[in-house]
């Protein structure tokens, strides 16, 4: 008689069922590890990618409305740091120093870009060390994972606005140029400056100021390079108003100069007023300058009206986000 | 039957699950490079785009003072502007994006919907889609851009290089004289010679414009508000307004673009310059035809050509410098009622 019962209990059945147990163990182990390795590197990125995002929509666009920062009660603003040029749609690269700042002073409408459970802190550096650091939300991060980002902006300084900007070129069309107020009553009218022949002389801007700017902000002259002391030649400059002839110009100094009592002076209240802009450089294109006429908001430190602050400056914008 | 194979083939098969589900784990690691590469995509068609985006302005520029340039050299009108423009803009945005094309890949279209006056007279408005499509990625957004048909550094900054080639000069006193003969260009202010003189035969007054001027190119007049422009003792700011050749927004004058069309006035918010009669002749006169550019060539019927008062506004070398304003104007440019 042949007897079967038994065949389960043999010691190579045993060694089978000890290898398939340990490889059972070694593969759930490792579908564990790759499955966490998975899951850490989907939450990293997905952190990573959120503070991507929300830089890329801080920096690229405006916000909603896109003059947000102009509004007092900010109940269903979407912040967004991009400036919008003059008088278009178009908005580029710069971020406007407005928006910064309105976002300076409500920190907390980043929420609205952020997951709930999460938190970010906001620093520009400029790339100029003169230039302070800007440190728009500030908060410490907590201990855990942090993600961080850096992107490389331009900045305006937009609390500078440029009134009047009068560049010397070497191109000289007869007949563009525009023609002066002094050239009626005065014998002494103001010829432009011909820099092919080495002659000097004037370059007029008319230009309009309104009267709530007026009387809320400081204005400066100021050139670009800076003027120096110790030139042969003085240029010097003029401002009226049409109906105002000045003859008397006055000469250009190495910092910008506050001229609100000619402005007050000019003045005539009316909503809008129009002044215009004299400049007399000399014939040699080589010590040309630019000259700029800005206003910045009453009580503004003299040492804020700076050259770098008119054009945009670049920085590096570095945004931390973590979980809260 | 054989029974003893049963379990040991069983278990010999449980080890073949394992493996199996450690290949699965093995293929999907290696699958995630996919997203990182839609990533790369998007992000490069996002930027083409934009780049399609900022050419849009400067070919609608180009595209306008080529038309302009075109109308002033043979004098003839437009028949519709708006629909010519869009279709050249379109037209140069099909070759920019066919370069695209060829050079990353990028299936990039843009569709002109509209070329139309701004509420900014001295701005067009252009409204485009842009249509993006790469692999399985695709990008469409619209966009309206205003277009300054000013020169460069018009507003607030000012520059002696006001270089011919950058502004847009005004193409209706072209259509409406150029063909009667005896306009020229002269330090950038159109002279009519008798042109103008015939174009207003019939009318009260026509002499007067004999070797009158007008402005060529288009410079918005920064002396605003205009009521500014009498308030000097002497007229000073009218005059010198005149020499620069300043246009001014107006509800009467015609936009840009249906100047093109020949015609003085239209619906849109537009805007007008002094045509001012020569002052060499010795004809004097009280009152002629006002000299607004959208009342001069307003109508062939002159029923929209309406008289205005003489206004001396300079004095120099015994010689008067006069323009004639109806009441309206007058008002407007702040001018009280001196002779």
């Amino acid at each position: 008689m042949v007897d079967s019962s038994g065949q389960i209990f043999t010691i190579d059945a045993l060694l089978a069922l000890l290898l398939i147990t340990i490889l059972i163990g070694i593969s759930a182990n490792t579908m564990g590890i790759v499955g966490d390795k998975i899951l850490e590197y989907s939450s990293e990125q997905s952190i990573q990618r959120i503070a991507g995002d929300t830089a890329d929509e801080l920096i690229k666009t405006p916000g909603m409305p896109e003059n947000w920062e102009n509004y007092k009660y900010f109940t269903n603003i979407v912040p967004g740091l991009a400036d919008i040029e003059n008088g278009t749609n178009k908005f580029g690269n710069i971020l406007s120093m407005r928006k910064i700042s309105s976002l300076k002073k409500n920190p907390e409408l980043i929420k609205r870009l952020l997951p709930e459970n999460m938190d970010c802190n906001l620093i520009i550096y400029p790339i100029n060390t003169s230039i302070p650091v800007i440190d728009v939300i500030s908060k410490t991060p907590l201990k855990g994972d942090v993600s961080v980002v850096n992107r490389t902006v331009l900045y305006d300084y937009k609390l500078i606005d440029i009134y009047s900007n009068i560049k010397p070129d070497v191109i000289h069309v007869n007949g563009s140029e525009y023609i002066c107020t002094h050239s009626y009553t005065n014998p002494y009218s103001h010829k432009p400056p011909d820099f092919n022949s080495r002659k000097s002389g004037w370059l007029c801007a008319a230009f309009n100021i309104d009267l709530e700017d007026i009387k809320s902000k400081d204005f400066y002259i100021l050139t670009d390079p800076v003027m120096s002391d110790n030139t042969d030649f003085h240029a010097s400059w003029i401002l009226d108003t049409p109906n105002r002839i000045i003859n008397n110009s006055q000469n250009f100094t190495s910092n910008p100069m506050l001229i609100n009592s000619i402005i007050s002076e000019l003045s005539e209240s009316k909503n809008r007023e129009i002044f215009v802009l004299h400049v007399f450089i000399g014939g040699d294109i080589k010590h040309s300058f630019n000259t700029y006429i800005v206003g910045v908001p009453r009580g503004t430190s003299a040492q804020d009206v700076r050259l770098d602050n008119i054009n945009p400056q670049p920085a590096f914008l570095i945004m931390k986000l973590w979980i809260k | 039957m054989e029974n003893k194979g049963y379990i040991l083939g069983g278990l010999s098969f449980l080890l073949i699950i394992p493996s199996i589900l450690l290949l699965m784990v093995l293929v999907d690691m290696v699958n995630m490079d996919e997203s990182v590469d839609t990533i790369i995509k998007s992000d490069n068609s996002f930027y083409i785009s934009g780049d399609v985006e900022r050419n849009i302005p400067i070919i609608t520029r180009q595209v306008l003072k080529e038309t302009v340039d075109n109308v002033i050299s043979n004098g003839n009108s437009i028949p519709n502007s708006r629909i010519l423009i869009k279709n050249a803009v379109e037209h140069r945005m099909n070759d920019l994006c066919a370069n695209y094309q060829n050079n990353s890949g990028v299936n990039i279209r843009c569709v002109i919907n509209s070329v139309d006056s701004a509420s900014d007279p001295f701005e067009v408005e252009v409204n485009s889609t842009i249509l993006v499509m790469k692999g399985n990625i695709t990008y469409n957004h619209i966009v309206n851009q205003n277009i300054s048909i000013l020169g460069t550094d018009h507003r607030n900054k000012f520059s002696i290089n006001s270089n011919d080639s950058n502004e847009i000069s005004d193409p209706l006193p072209f259509i409406k004289c150029k063909k009667i003969g005896g306009m020229s260009i002269k330090n950038a202010r159109i002279s009519y010679g008798s042109s103008l003189k015939k174009y207003l035969e019939g009318v009260n007054g026509s002499e007067i414009y004999e070797n009158a001027s007008s402005p060529y190119h288009i410079k918005r007049c920064p002396y605003d508000p205009y009521k500014s422009h009498g308030n000097s003792t002497k007229l000073t700011t009218l005059k010198n307004c005149i020499d620069n050749g300043y246009y001014h927004e107006s509800n009467d004058g015609a936009c840009l673009l249906c100047r093109l069309e020949g015609r003085a006035t239209c619906n849109h918010y537009g805007f007008e310059t002094f045509i001012v009669p020569s002052n060499e002749g010795n004809q004097k006169f009280i009152r002629a035809t006002c000299s607004i550019d959208h009342v001069i060539f307003g109508n062939k019927n002159f029923n929209d050509s309406y008289p205005g008062d003489s206004v001396q506004y300079y004095f120099n070398n015994n010689t008067a410098y006069e323009l004639f304003l109806d009441n309206g104007h007058r008002a407007k440019y702040g001018v009280p009622d001196i002779k």
